[in-house]
């Protein structure tokens, strides 16, 4: 190995900390002495000051960078609640004649105004033709939303007041992350939506965007994002700042935010 | 790697990287989104990250964001920049200024690897992967920078030294 002006520095470092072999260790002694300019260079290196990191100097909101998410554990312990809370109402609806007016019922759910599905009595009570429901108030809701979804089968025009069948529990599976590309039909925008099972958001724009809109659409859609985690709205809310994971890119060409919302709003519950 | 590692490294890597992006954007609003972006990505890619890699990666991303960001801000010349002397509100002393400016005088990719090497203390290998370079460009320049910085910082104490007469 020829030790040269050219190809010297290839070598100095590993020189200075003692990592040449010993064919190599001789030839850069004989280099230096030829050039006791190098050794020179080797003697700055050595004592050149280093630069002294200033420890003080911390990224104070590490919360925006921890994983918010729920952990599988969680998941867990709400799938044997859903099992439970399943089996119960599958119970109640199946021992109790109910009489319960249509108009009297409250269905808090994203489906509530799901198309009607035709009589499926057959498939979740065989022989039982109608089942009747006699709580005066009965909240119907899904107990774990982000793994089962609430289908309600048509009223029946009953002997006193009005009937409904049995619920339909449809589990959804979760998946490990889902994009949604969604391309409206009028405009050339395209709004790319990733959801991850730990309901993490972050949500990017492009530069320029009105900070009143982004910040709306951030609203909206870490709103409409976490609303299988069975957080409270106000919940929801306090935690936007802070939900920086869950991943959603909208890409912003010529919008309005009314189109925005709309795109989300329709695109909500396919995640 | 699991979410309680991610975590982890968030207590432990988020500090250095954010000083090395402070240090060579200094902008304190950039650095924090290099840090976020970074970390960001490193959540993305946790499956595949195993922890112990999850330092360099961190760099690397940063690194790359950085290159990404300097296209841009060419076409768009409106960051606020901060005085070099008072970074995050800091007044540095005097021997510190000196090697500061004798800092900011290295070439962009003498000045990362010296961050990763005397800040980070990433092996050579480890800086090569990081900067997407091979290993003997990593120990010429820090070789290069280290006698740079000394040189400099002579010319600095001389002249001061000078004045003082």
């Amino acid at each position: 190995m020829k030790i040269n002006k050219l190809n010297y520095e290839n070598f100095v470092i590993d020189y200075i900390e003692g990592n040449l072999n010993s064919d190599q260790k001789e030839a850069f002694d004989f280099f230096i002495q030829d050039h006791p300019e190098v050794y020179e260079e080797i003697k700055d290196f050595i004592s050149a000051p280093i630069l002294k990191e200033d420890t003080s100097i911390t990224f104070e909101n590490k919360k925006v960078l921890f994983n918010k998410a729920p952990s599988y554990s969680l998941i867990w312990v709400l799938f044997p609640i859903l099992l439970l809370g399943t089996g119960f109402l599958f119970f109640n609806q199946t021992n109790k004649d109910v009489e319960q007016p249509v108009e009297n019922l409250e269905i808090n759910t994203p489906l509530a105004n799901a198309p009607k599905v035709e009589d499926e009595t057959e498939e979740f009570a065989p022989g039982i033709d109608a089942i009747e429901i006699e709580s005066e108030d009965i909240t119907v809701e899904p107990l774990v939303e982000s793994i089962a979804e609430v289908v309600f089968t048509e009223p029946l025009s009953g002997q006193s007041g009005h009937t409904i069948k049995p619920l339909k529990v449809e589990p959804v599976e979760l998946e490990p992350a889902i994009t949604n590309t969604v391309k409206p039909e009028v405009r050339s925008e395209t709004i790319v939506v990733e959801t991850y099972p730990r309901n993490d958001a972050i949500l990017v724009v492009e530069d320029g965007v009105d900070s009143d809109i982004e910040r709306e659409a951030l609203n909206r859609v870490l709103l409409l994002v976490q609303e299988p985690t069975g957080l409270s709205l106000a919940e929801r809310q306090e935690n936007i700042s802070m939900n920086f994971s869950n991943k959603v890119i909208l890409e912003k060409r010529d919008r309005n935010w009314k189109d925005l919302k709309e795109v989300f709003t329709t695109k909500a519950y396919k995640y | 790697m699991k979410s309680s590692e991610y975590n982890e490294v968030v207590l432990t890597v988020s500090d250095p990287l954010y000083r090395y992006a402070l240090k060579l954007t200094k902008n304190v609003a950039s650095a924090k989104d290099l840090v976020q972006e970074s970390f960001l990505k490193l959540w993305i890619n946790r499956e595949k990250v195993d922890t112990e890699y999850a330092k360099p990666f961190l760099f690397r991303v940063l690194f790359n964001k950085m290159v990404d960001d300097k296209r841009k801000m060419k076409r768009i010349q409106t960051m606020e920049v901060l005085p070099e002397k008072q970074i995050d509100g800091r007044v540095y002393n005097e021997e510190r200024e000196i090697i500061d400016q004798a800092f900011e005088q290295l070439e962009e990719k003498q000045k990362k690897i010296i961050l990763l090497r005397d800040w980070n203390g990433f092996s050579y290998e480890e800086i090569a992967e990081i900067l997407d370079i091979n290993l003997n460009q990593v120990k010429v320049n820090l070789f290069r920078a280290r006698k740079k910085m000394k040189s400099i910082v002579t010319k600095i104490d001389s002249s001061y030294n000078k004045s003082q007469r």
